[in-house]
């Protein structure tokens, strides 16, 4: 029984047991699905966040195709737009009331905000919207919030954009306030953005409500069946606001010659070679990466590893073992720097380049990147120095019209004729580069023919060919025509309301005449060589004539002289010279001769010397006598009368002429022949070696005439002078066979006849051969063109004409003939008196020996001072800088014209080295050492310095040659040339006197520069540029790498100042200030001390970049931003004085700028308005628009990459709240994605050739842009 | 006398299975549950990783033509070891904050996990999502 009982039951037992193995079996697998299920959940959570990281790039490059591509309004006119880090803005052409140029039409964010897109913008508000966001974390979150990592080792900090401790490393970089929300201490540096939330069917809203951590949604939008299912936060930055390290360097600076110190000689014996990219002020290889590198790496601020660059003499800087480590230091890092030293031969690197900031530690070897030249950077300061730099930032290259730009390099139109240099050029100009020539279009004017021989010397030394034979040509010029008859976008205004069609054309033409010899000057006649044994027309051009008139580098003049020379004496019969009273003076004078001189002036002057080819035609000539029917028997312009002149002179008699660096040069070509020997006197058979402009025979004087200080009557007249081209047919004269024709009046004098010493008759009659023979004196060759004796009368360019001296008012007009030419040309002062010497005759070979003529100290020839006027009124030049203006000019000064009164300072250009100052138009200065002597002729160069990197060199181009409109608001165009105005490329012309704090103006309350007016003339370098193809093609797809955004303002961030590539930007650019005081009269000037040596002093400044910059913010909290690079020109560029340079010259240093602000500029620059020589007057207008040039071509406002920086949520709902509010406490976040994507805006025409805008027109290129995403970064510490 | 035989009383035997019979019914009726929650957790993440592949892929151009996946989200080109397809149509586009015109292009996308016969016929195997990508939506053909 009892076992009956222990037994049952036990199934029950079994049972239980079995089923509870049962339950652990099955709840173990269900355990395991419910894990597996979270696992797969939260996989699949990343998954959806994956998803939703890719949004904010989605949403951006939405944006950006937007921004850029719709590039007309819907009324049809154009849009112009600009980027800065966080937003684009859109400009139309549409001015409001009040304003001086168009605003903003639509501001497309970049960022996340309640509102993306508005018309409006208030800058101050749109960070005051940010102000509470740390106490609203469900509309607001900070996309730099820090991260603890611990991956080095050690407990970091590490942030996705920007971490504070750059703060005081890195230049350019600072918190201009403390940023709302900020804990000063832990994360002084947050950057809020708002969320924008995703619903499930993929809807984007922002909350329209929120109450501490919980944010409403409109209900009818966000239910249960479409509830949130994520949010997202970003801002974009703009790469071009960092400094590129495949493309910036280090910038030595270096600038062609300015004035006469050791500095400006250092630079010129030593321009850059071909590879020096980094001392070429128009490459982005001159941008610096020291602003930023500067911090990092082993050596701190201070460390002397890095050594700020001094301002060594350049002359001493091969010997520099400072500077060259400097150097070193980054030369080693970029990849395409100069591996030192220099003194055995600096080599160009070819390394690869980086594809990552984070890759600039190590080098291809894997080994610490410089280590050789002392730069250590570790992890973290790669990370550090993100915010600051990239491997990747392109800028467009398009005209405001989303047009080409055109290259300022001229093509031979032969392309057989294409050098290497050429090809690249072109492929980077050119549109559908890769298809057939046929649909292949050139954004380049291009040369018909080039020099190939003294039997060939191509279309330089045409004056049609460029124009009639180059079709392109023809399409480009009138494509330039087209858009500057249209209303700019971004700025409103039409070119050719401003100036009137005709001054517009002049402009258009000089433009094109200037890059047909100055873009690529190889075409031109090299100087006397192997090549050109004979040397004809060496770096010379002549000027176009169709359309308009060019300048070419070819003379007009400034003078016309008759020199009478009297031959013979009245003699005894023993054949010696009557002297009655034996007072040593000949009784009277019987015969005379008379030839012409003209004083030939070349505007386009500078090295490399120039000796233009040229011939020359006097019309009228016969019809003057010296009493009644004694005829000069001067030639009267028949088919022969013409003398040709060229060549270097003279190349056999010993010692060079020179002067041909000047604007006077080829003067004595006028009497001797291209090879140097001498002219056959009164020959008329063979133009290339007569001189025919010379009284035929002696001509008889009446008996009643030619005792001293009687008066000789000469009848004066009229005459025609004709200069011509050297092939110009033997014809006889007819309209529009010359280059140029000027009618000048000779009025009727009476000539004191001279007093003329028996000694210098005693030999018998004088011969005028003599006055033609180079003599040397002290070292010069020179012409006794005029001798004691002889009396000159001269007709000089009038102060008081319609060119007020300035003569490239007269050198761009083909005919002065008839009531055209009134007023032109005056008499000398002394015409009318007894003097014997009524000129002013000038060769650039002279200046502080003196001139022509007798009458200097003790007889010699007269004083330069006496042959050229005042730049500044008042205001005597030092003797060895005399400017290049008629002696009659008390002042450049610009004159009244309609309702303005005139009276400012004018422009004109600062002399290179010791050339004088003056009306120029030329600077594409090369071979600099030119700039330093007077007595060479051009030399072959060995050596080529391309000067013209930027437009700034059409800015000594006039700009009212034919007048312009006055003010806005007239009706007609005022037709009275404006001497004295050219282009105006800066912010600081002579003639400002606004305050710099405002924009320089043009209108009824200030009249500072004609070229303030609307549209502003800077906007005309917006037509050219100058592609970067070496050491790669930085150029390439309309677009160059390496370009620096001025827009560096950070919406909606402008707390946070980051203008380091800026700084970058403008760390080798010299500002050049000559005070006026060093020019006055004295021993020295700054055309070097009185026996021609250097001045140890210094005229060069480097740029305060923070008190600069500081301008630039200013700009960008009135709300307003860069629209085009060239606006760079409208900002004053801060000086400060290098340090360890002295300023002082004459025991006078000029004002130090250490305490001034941009605000200030103009009354540095150019004192009080009353005083024209108590500042910076005597600086040209090249030298105050130079540093522009240096800067201009390597700044942008647009931008092609774009780093989106994102923060991004996948969410879960509670089912306990409600659908429509999102609770930062109930509900769930269940995943996170934090990082950046990289943009690319990039040119893509498509498989179809692209219409010629110059020729067909057809949409903006911005709207041929594809948008590809090339970098994704995961934050993940 | 025969030793009375033990055996389980019938009311043994009901009771012991009774008692199994419900706990492995209610543990059994647990294992779809479980199974499911398991399949569902497994396809999230795989329509994740299709959802990303098509995120970058569209950018390129909409295909015009049904997408085929296998179970770990490889593309494949035709429906054989397909275990989902994909079938993506344009939808009205979505309004940025702020912006009174739709500019952003949306796709949606349906996947289904029944790749063959009429896959998008049953709603209960379909599921949708949307995607957002920058213009244009061109579509290029498939995949």
């Amino acid at each position: 029984m009892q076992h009956l009982v222990a037994r049952r039951g036990s199934i029950l037992v079994a049972v239980l047991g079995i089923t509870a193995l049962i339950m652990v079996l099955v709840l173990g697998v269900l355990s395991l699905g419910r894990d597996s299920t979270r696992r797969s959940n939260s996989v699949a959570d990343g998954l959806e966040a994956e998803a939703l990281a890719g949004l904010p790039a989605e949403i951006i490059a939405t944006q950006l195709k937007r921004a850029t591509t719709q590039t007309v309004a819907p009324d049809g006119s154009p849009l112009l737009w600009a980027s800065q880090p966080g937003m684009i803005r859109v400009f139309g052409t549409q001015v409001p009331a009040g304003k001086d140029r168009a605003q903003a039409e639509m501001h497309y964010r970049l960022y996340s905000a309640p509102v993306i897109n508005s018309t409006t913008l208030d800058v101050a508000a749109e960070a005051a919207a940010l102000a509470d966001w740390a106490s609203q974390p469900a509309v607001f979150t900070d996309l730099n919030e820090p991260v603890a990592s611990t991956r080095s080792g050690q407990l970091d900090t590490v942030y996705l954009i920007v971490d504070p401790a750059a703060t005081g490393r890195v230049e350019g970089f600072a918190l201009r306030s403390p940023a709302p929300g900020a804990d000063a201490g832990a994360h002084p540096m947050p950057m809020p953005a708002a969320w924008i939330y995703v619903l499930k069917d993929g809807r984007l809203v922002v909350p329209h409500s929120t109450s501490g951590t919980s944010a409403s949604f409109s209900p009818e939008v966000v239910t249960r069946l479409n509830p949130v299912v994520g949010r997202i936060a970003f801002w974009t930055d703009d790469e071009s606001c960092k400094l590129n390290v495949n493309t910036a360097s280090e910038a030595a600076a270096w600038d062609v010659p300015r004035a006469n110190t050791r500095t400006e000689r250092g630079w010129a014996a030593s321009p850059p070679s071909a590879q020096e990219y980094h001392r070429m002020a128009g490459h982005p290889a001159f941008t610096s990466l020291s602003p930023v590198l500067r911090g990092f790496g082993r050596a701190s601020v201070l460390d002397p590893q890095w050594p700020k660059p001094d301002p060594l003499d350049p002359q001493d800087v091969e010997s520099s073992a400072a500077w060259l480590q400097y150097q070193n230091c980054y030369q080693a890092l970029t990849p395409h720097g100069m591996v030192m030293p220099w003194t055995t031969g600096s080599v160009a690197k070819q390394d690869r380049h980086y594809a990552s900031v984070e890759e600039l530690r190590l080098d291809p070897q894997r080994q610490n990147n410089g280590k050789n030249a002392g730069f250590l950077m570790d992890p973290d300061d790669a990370r550090l120095a993100k915010f600051f730099l990239t491997t990747h930032s392109v800028a467009p290259e398009l005209n405001p019209f989303g047009g080409p730009k055109i290259a300022l390099w001229s093509l031979p139109q032969d392309t057989a004729a294409r050098t290497n240099e050429d090809w690249r050029i072109s492929q980077s100009s050119a549109f559908n580069s890769s298809l057939t020539t046929t649909d292949r279009h050139e954004f380049a004017f291009q040369r018909y023919a080039d020099w190939t021989g003294p039997a060939g010397p191509g279309s330089s030394q045409s004056s049609t060919d460029d124009w009639s034979q180059v079709p392109r040509n023809r399409e480009l010029y009138a494509w330039l025509q087209s858009m500057t008859s249209a209303s700019i976008p971004g700025y409103g205004g039409r070119f050719v309301d401003k100036y009137g069609t005709v001054s517009r054309d002049q402009i258009l033409t000089s433009m094109f005449d200037m890059m047909r010899w100055s873009g690529n000057g190889a075409s031109l006649p090299p100087a006397p060589g192997e090549a050109s044994p004979q040397g004809v027309a060496e770096h010379s051009a002549l000027p176009l004539t169709v359309p308009g008139h060019g300048f070419g580098r070819f003379p007009t003049i400034t003078e016309v002289a008759v020199v009478f020379v009297f031959t013979d004496v009245e003699r005894m019969e023993d054949g010696t010279p009557r002297d009655d009273d034996h007072d040593g003076i000949c009784d009277r004078a019987t015969k005379l001769r008379a030839f012409m001189v003209v004083n030939p002036f070349v505007p386009a002057a500078g090295p490399p010397a120039v000796s233009p080819a040229w011939s020359l035609r006097y019309r009228r000539l016969m019809h003057w006598y010296v009493g009644p029917g004694i005829t000069l028997n001067l030639p009267g312009g028949s088919v022969l009368d013409r003398c040709v002149l060229s060549g270097s002179l003279p190349l056999n008699t010993g010692l060079p002429w020179g002067g041909h660096a000047s604007a006077y040069a080829g003067f004595a070509a006028q009497f001797l022949q291209a090879d140097g020997s001498l002219r056959r006197i009164g020959g008329r058979d063979d133009p290339a070696r007569d001189f025919p402009f010379i009284s035929l025979t002696d001509v008889k004087l009446s008996p009643a005439d030619g005792r001293p200080g009687s008066p000789l009557a000469f009848s004066g007249g009229n005459i025609i002078v004709d200069i011509m081209r050297v092939d110009a047919p033997a014809q006889p004269p007819r309209a529009g066979d010359s280059i140029q024709s000027i009618e000048l009046v000779f009025p009727p004098a009476a000539l004191p006849v001279p007093e003329l010493r028996v000694d210098d008759f005693v030999a018998g009659p004088r011969a005028v051969e003599d006055h033609f023979k180079p003599v040397l004196v002290n070292g010069e060759m020179r012409l006794p063109l005029i001798q004691r004796g002889d009396i000159v009368r001269s007709m000089v360019l009038n102060p008081d004409g319609p060119s007020h001296g300035d003569v490239r008012l007269l050198a761009l007009r083909p005919e002065l003939l008839g009531d055209d030419a009134i007023g032109w040309f005056v008499p000398h002062a002394d015409y009318g008196t007894t003097k014997a010497e009524a000129q002013t005759l000038r060769d650039g070979a002279y200046m502080t020996t003196g001139q022509y003529g007798v009458s200097g100290p003790g007889g010699g020839p007269q004083s330069t001072m006496h042959t050229g006027g005042k730049l500044l009124p008042g205001v005597t030049f030092a003797g060895n800088a005399v400017p290049a203006v008629t002696s009659l000019l008390n002042g450049a000064m610009q004159p009244p014209v309609g309702g303005d009164a005139g009276g400012r300072l004018g422009d004109w250009e600062s002399g290179g080295g010791v050339l004088e100052d003056g009306p120029f138009v030329n600077r594409s200065e090369s071979w600099p050492q030119g700039a330093f002597t007077r007595g060479g002729t051009a030399l072959n160069l060995n050596e080529g310095v391309s000067h013209a990197a930027s437009a700034v060199m059409f800015g000594a181009i006039p700009s009212g040659g034919y007048g312009g409109r006055v003010n806005a608001s007239d009706a007609a165009v005022e037709t009275t040339p404006r001497p004295w105005q050219t282009l105006l490329f800066c912010p600081n012309p002579a003639g400002r006197t606004s305050a710099a704090s405002g924009p320089g103006r043009y209108d009824s309350k200030a009249r500072d520069h004609f070229g303030f007016a609307s549209p502003p003339d800077h906007l005309w370098m917006e037509f050219f540029w100058l592609p970067v193809t070496q050491p790669w093609a930085l150029s390439r797809g309309l677009a160059t790498a390496g370009k620096v955004n001025m827009n560096f303002q950070m919406m909606p961030y402008t707390w946070i100042h980051r203008a380091t590539a800026m700084h970058g930007a403008m760390k080798g650019v010299r500002v050049t200030a000559i005070s006026t005081a060093a020019m006055m009269a004295g021993g020295e000037s700054a055309k070097g001390q009185e026996d021609g040596g250097p001045l140890g002093a210094t005229f060069r400044y480097e740029i305060n970049a923070d008190k600069t910059l500081a301008a630039f913010e200013e700009r960008f909290d009135s709300g307003d931003i860069f629209r085009t690079p060239s606006d760079i020109c409208e900002m004053f560029l801060v000086p400060r004085r290098i340090a360890g340079q002295s300023y002082e010259v004459k025991g006078l240093a000029p004002p130090d700028p250490a305490a001034l602000e941009a605000k200030d500029m103009t009354g540095w620059w150019n004192g009080a308005e009353a005083d024209p020589a108590d500042a910076f007057e005597a600086t040209g207008d090249n030298l105050r628009e130079a540093p522009y040039a240096a800067l201009q071509p390597r700044l942008c406002t647009q931008s092609n990459v774009f780093r989106v920086h994102y923060r991004v949520q996948y969410l879960r709902k509670s089912r306990s709240t409600r659908p429509e509010v999102w609770d930062e406490k109930q509900d769930h976040v269940a995943g996170e994605r934090r990082g950046s994507d990289v943009i690319e805006r990039r040119y893509s025409p498509g498989p179809e050739p692209v219409p010629d805008p110059a020729t067909v027109g057809g949409a903006s290129l911005h709207a041929m842009q594809e948008f590809n995403i090339i970098e994704h970064f995961n934050f993940a510490p | 006398m025969k030793t009375p035989r033990c055996a389980y009383t019938l009311i043994e035997c009901v009771l012991a299975l009774g008692l199994v019979g419900m706990v492995l019914m209610s543990l059994l009726a647990l294992l779809p549950m479980g199974m499911s929650t398991m399949v569902t957790g497994g396809r999230r993440v795989t329509e994740g990783r299709i959802l990303r592949q098509l995120q970058t892929g569209c950018r390129v151009g909409l295909p015009t033509e049904d997408l085929y996946f296998n179970s770990e989200g490889a593309s494949l080109g035709t429906v054989t070891d397909a275990a989902f397809v994909v079938r993506l149509a344009p939808e009205a586009g979505v309004m940025l904050p702020g912006d009174t015109v739709p500019n952003l292009p949306r796709v949606k996308l349906m996947i289904s996990d029944q790749p063959r016969g009429s896959p998008f016929a049953n709603e209960l195997h379909v599921t949708a999502h949307f995607l957002l990508l920058a213009e244009p939506l061109e579509r290029k053909g498939g995949s």
